[in-house]
């Protein structure tokens, strides 16, 4: 499941409409849509309207987590417009803190530094983009996802020549249309990281199962993680408990399962 | 091969930044003012990085030159490591750094001047005849040689410094400039060496063993003085046959008079960095089986360990000098086991 994060609703429009997503619930403090692949929210503008949109987008599915996407139109001072753009550092220019998505998957286009502002600003000081989120955006999705997982992409609607104030609502979207392909290859990408990703925070086999049999304490949980892991890693296909065992407690299960996991017959390689 | 490109602004400008850059047309470069914005952060994880790492180009500011743990030498009284690069080409599913670093991404600090100039002040404090300085503890030294010309870099600096020694630690088969220059009798290529039945799943992208000890005999009929590196002795099926193979295969090619030294080590890891391990990889058997904790150190259970080291003990003796082996210090092993 990717999460997308725009700051406009116009932003929003194109992607919703090409992933078929239904609003989600009325009554949440941002409008936030989801599907089968893809859930969006839109924040509004600037930085705090994102990095609470995005944390209260996670709350709300933190038991089904996935990667974190914005998407949105920023200025540049040369660019020309409509070209797309992936964040590759972005700065927040009240602090001059840097944030750096992990780009580990292949550029789905050519690549910018972000400069985040708090203000719109019609100068283009430097030759990077220009908007009002990035910065928070990066700072929240990275709380939770790692920085692998968050990403941004960004489409030039403004530079020099042609001011923000002459933005209308019909050309953003147009824009945001013509980045569609670019969002459907980061998530097939970003789809098989997740996978790996969500291994590796997955509870093992028989773990819950265990949990419901007899009482562990924390500590105890922890040591019955590792070594159901650990059993899963070694033997995949067999049980980690015989049908008919007869342990009396957890401590007991813990041993037992210690012990079997030691046999020869389970040395790797 | 490196699709991104991150630059600390300092060196942006430095002749070394600006040849890897050139190797790299196509990739895209990103300024940074320190690698510390985008190495090691804390919401990295190493395992999705390692998929596609990115090269930073930094400056190593601070101690450059560090003395080894002790008892970690191949026969010097002092021993000293340093590291002009982070992380590694290769993804060795024992390695450490994997629960070191939370990145994958590769350091390469550019300024091997300010290297010299540390390597030459421990020279000179040196009490020893013959200070040993290892250079692959980071990193792989000769695997990115065609990018960071390291070992010519540092080889013409050893070539004027007779009274110590450098040790370059690789799994690599790139040897084109050692075998194209003379030898060096202070410099010593050494090779880490596995049995191929656990190398093949376990060392991924690593040259197979074979061509490992074909590259170790042709260093050795060159001249080159070598060291064998059995680190760390893996517990499996068949370890014995393997390990008796592996020696057999090394000691069959190799002219033995060119041997510097041998050494054997365990499978040990911190309990903090085999937990990070683990957390990255709770699918890998290697992390699953045999383990115990203690000290603060986890590693093969006593009896494993000593099987392990025993064994390699007595077959290398079979070939070797007792004066030139060095196996590494143990927490689980009952005592020192050198002969």
């Amino acid at each position: 499941m990717l999460y997308i994060h725009t700051a406009l609703p116009a932003e929003a429009r194109p992607i919703l409409d090409h992933y078929a997503l239904r609003m989600h619930d009325a009554s949440a403090p941002f409008s936030l849509y989801t599907g089968n692949q893809v859930r969006l929210v839109v924040s509004g503008v600037g930085k705090t309207a994102t990095a609470a949109a995005v944390a209260y987008t996670y709350a709300r599915f933190a038991d089904q987590p996935g990667p974190w996407l914005n998407v949105g139109i920023a200025g540049h001072k040369t660019a020309p417009l409509g070209k797309s753009l992936w964040v590759q550092k972005a700065v927040d220019t009240a602090t001059n803190t840097p944030f750096f998505p992990s780009l580990t998957i292949p550029p789905p286009c050519d690549g910018s530094v972000l400069q985040t502002v708090d203000q719109p600003r019609a100068d283009y000081p430097s030759d990077t983009l220009f908007d009002m989120e990035g910065s928070a955006f990066f700072q929240t999705a990275q709380r939770v996802v790692p920085a692998e997982l968050s990403h941004s992409v960004k489409i030039v609607s403004d530079n020099k020549e042609a001011p923000w104030e002459t933005l209308d609502r019909q050309r953003v979207e147009r824009w945001i249309s013509d980045l569609l392909p670019i969002i459907e290859h980061m998530r097939t990408e970003l789809e098989s990281l997740t996978a790996v990703w969500l291994l590796q925070r997955a509870d093992p086999p028989y773990f819950e199962r265990a949990l419901s049999q007899y009482r562990f304490s924390q500590t105890q949980q922890n040591r019955l993680r590792r070594l159901l892991q650990q059993w899963h890693s070694v033997a995949p296909d067999t049980p980690p408990w015989s049908p008919d065992h007869s342990e009396q407690s957890a401590a007991q299960v813990l041993d037992t399962l210690e012990a079997r996991l030691g046999e020869p017959s389970h040395l790797p390689y | 091969m490196f699709r991104t490109i991150y630059i600390e602004e300092a060196v942006a400008s430095h002749p070394r930044t600006q040849a890897t850059l050139a190797r790299f047309g196509q990739a895209q470069h990103i300024p940074c003012v320190h690698y510390g914005e985008v190495f090691n952060r804390a919401a990295q994880n190493f395992r999705l990085q390692k998929r596609q790492p990115s090269l930073i180009l930094a400056e190593k500011r601070g101690q450059r030159v560090l003395p080894t743990p002790a008892g970690y030498g191949i026969g010097s009284l002092e021993n000293f490591y340093f590291s002009h690069m982070l992380n590694c080409l290769y993804d060795c599913r024992y390695c450490f750094l994997q629960g070191m670093y939370r990145s994958a991404h590769m350091v390469i600090f550019i300024n091997y001047e300010d290297f010299y100039e540390a390597i030459d002040s421990q020279i000179q404090q040196a009490v020893s005849e013959r200070p040993y300085f290892f250079s692959g503890y980071d990193c792989d030294s000769l695997a990115l040689e065609g990018i960071t010309d390291f070992t010519k870099s540092f080889i013409d600096f050893f070539s004027q410094r007779t009274n110590a020694t450098l040790e370059l630690r690789t799994k690599s088969v790139r040897i084109h400039s050692l075998l194209a220059r003379t030898p060096l009798d202070n410099c010593v290529v050494a090779f880490s060496l596995t049995p191929s039945a656990i190398a093949d799943g376990l060392e991924v992208n690593t040259p197979p063993v074979t061509k490992r000890i074909e590259a170790l005999g042709m260093l050795a009929d060159r001249g080159w003085p070598i060291g064998l590196r059995f680190d760390p002795l893996l517990y499996h099926r068949n370890w014995r046959k393997n390990y008796r193979n592996l020696f057999k295969a090394v000691f069959t090619r190799l002219r033995i008079e060119s041997l510097h030294s041998v050494s054997l080590g365990q499978f040990r890891l911190p309990q903090a960095m085999y937990k990070r391990m683990h957390k990255l990889y709770p699918d890998e058997p290697l992390f699953a089986w045999g383990l115990a904790e203690s000290e603060g150190q986890v590693s093969y259970r006593s009896e494993l360990a000593e099987q392990l080291h025993s064994f390699c003990r007595d077959e290398l003796l079979q070939y070797i000098d007792p004066s030139i082996f060095f196996p590494c210090p143990s927490t689980t092993l009952e005592s020192d086991t050198a002969p």
